[in-house]
């Protein structure tokens, strides 16, 4: 496995110990191993908030408003997180010129569909999709939404062909059905076992999200707005999500996952406090539990 | 036992059609010739209030109000307001102002945003990236409120609106415990 070496510059004391919980949390999700150095005259690549240096050699990242690229400089979304870090990572690594020797993870298709940033066609097991991230559109020749789920959860995300320009089917595009690319990223999250992939701890870390999913036009559940109202609310650890629902935690995290990959502002950080909810779900004669079963919404816990 | 759900917007976003879609009751209307055209161009509007009712049993109810939308009715608004399990926040994407109706309606139900109890339908809208402009906004007030499109008449539409105030009312029943 190749090193390489990363440095910071113009980062406060405190965003570098932040980068380098990072990078440690990130430490064999990369295809290369990423050492943080001191000096930037010595690294591979420099992350830089503000100007960089003239003389500054390497790969330049610039902290910025948005990731992606601008001329010659990766750009990382401020305030870095981890997220947005492994995609750093991850393009810097495809530009490493020994990164042929290197193979990368596999990466979930709903991860790969995620980090999508310019309209690209996708050959999936003889199914021809095209997704078109600026207008969060995913067109298909398949015709039903679920039957569409259902095929590319079971496909491993690395066998997935991405082919950015001019696709030879592009003639059929008439033909195609219009998803929501995030309804798909949001369906098959959830259907990823994110609890192993993302080694999310139970009860010592909170989460929190910005933004509510858009129930209604993405799969929606009744436990998921239960998990949007709680953890929308307050940061809050897995082990509440399961007091709260009466889920396995399992679904917890891959409800979590999904929040991130359609980046609705999942934000962690480390708790040491025990879990807050104590559910004692409302008794089957009060008010609210009556209202849901005169409109037949109920909720049973699993 | 009683309880409440107030449907709150700007004229013609769908409170009387929203709460005709859930009631119990044929809801109680109070339809005048709309002589406001400056607020919407529809031909009636609501001049005192809507309301309709969801029958639990012989002792327990959820009383539905649509609340005027008119500028001139907001003294109301903190009336109605106490007490309610939450509120339906209806807007229409295709007004010019609606991101600013979003506005001007947190505020004067700024008691049921801070504890989650405002639930935004947006309706007329032409794809998901609509919503994002009212997600975007709330997001930079560090407001985690959520925002669907509705088309109110649509029975399931206004289900998924209640079930969400449902759904952040038990976890305030937890939460107080």
């Amino acid at each position: 496995m190749d090193t390489l070496r990363l440095a910071s510059h113009g980062l406060s004391k405190h965003d570098q110990e932040i980068l380098s919980k990072q990078l440690k949390m990130l430490r064999g999700r990369t295809a290369c191993e990423w050492v943080l150095v001191d000096d930037y005259r010595s690294a591979d690549v420099t992350l830089v908030q503000g100007q960089p240096p003239s003389d500054m050699p390497g790969i330049i990242a610039l902290a910025s408003t948005k990731a992606g690229k601008s001329g010659r400089y990766h750009l990382i979304e401020w305030p870095i997180r981890l997220f947005g870090l492994i995609d750093l990572l991850m393009a810097i690594e495809l530009e490493w010129p020994a990164r042929a020797a290197t193979p990368l993870p596999t990466l979930s298709l709903a991860h790969r569909l995620a980090r999508i940033r310019q309209d690209q066609w996708l050959d999936v097991a003889g199914m021809v999709a095209q997704a078109f991230q600026a207008k969060d559109e995913f067109r298909t020749t398949v015709s039903s939404f679920d039957e569409l789920i259902e095929r590319l959860a079971s496909i491993d995300g690395a066998s997935v062909r991405f082919v950015e320009g001019h696709h030879p089917l592009a003639d059929q595009e008439a033909a195609l059905e219009p998803y929501s690319l995030k309804a798909v990223i949001w369906s098959l999250a959830l259907r990823e076992e994110a609890i192993k992939s993302r080694q999310w701890h139970i009860s010592q870390q909170q989460f929190g999200i910005a933004t509510w999913p858009l129930f209604g036009t993405w799969e929606t559940a009744p436990w998921m707005l239960r998990l949007a109202a709680l953890y929308g609310r307050q940061p809050a650890t897995l082990a509440d999500g399961v007091e709260l629902t009466g889920l396995r935690v399992e679904l917890v995290a891959a409800f979590l996952h999904a929040c991130e990959l359609c980046e609705l502002g999942l934000t962690v950080k480390q708790s040491t406090r025990p879990p807050r909810i104590e559910s004692k779900l409302p008794a089957p004669e009060s008010l609210l539990a009556r209202l849901r079963r005169k409109l037949g919404l109920g909720y049973k816990r699993t | 036992m009683i309880s409440k759900i107030l449907f709150i917007g700007p004229m013609g976003a769908g409170k009387t059609t929203a709460i005709t879609a859930v009631s119990d009751s044929e809801p109680i209307t109070t339809e005048a010739d709309n002589l406001d055209r400056a607020q919407s161009d529809k031909a009636t509007t609501t001049v005192a209030l809507d309301y309709g009712e969801i029958y639990l049993d012989e002792d327990s109810s959820v009383l539905l109000y649509g609340m005027p939308g008119q500028d001139r009715f907001d003294f109301m608004w903190p009336i109605l307001a106490e007490g309610a399990l939450g509120a339906v926040l209806l807007l229409d994407h295709s007004h010019p102002d609606a991101v600013a109706q979003l506005d001007h309606f947190l505020e004067a139900f700024a008691a049921l945003v801070s504890c989650g109890a405002l639930v935004v339908g947006v309706g007329r809208v032409q794809n998901s990236q609509d919503i994002g402009v009212y997600q975007a906004h709330l997001k930079a007030k560090g407001l985690a409120l959520p925002v669907y499109a509705t088309d109110v008449r649509h029975k399931q539409n206004v289900l998924l609106l209640i079930e969400t105030l449902i759904a952040n009312a038990e976890l305030n029943e937890i939460l107080e415990r």
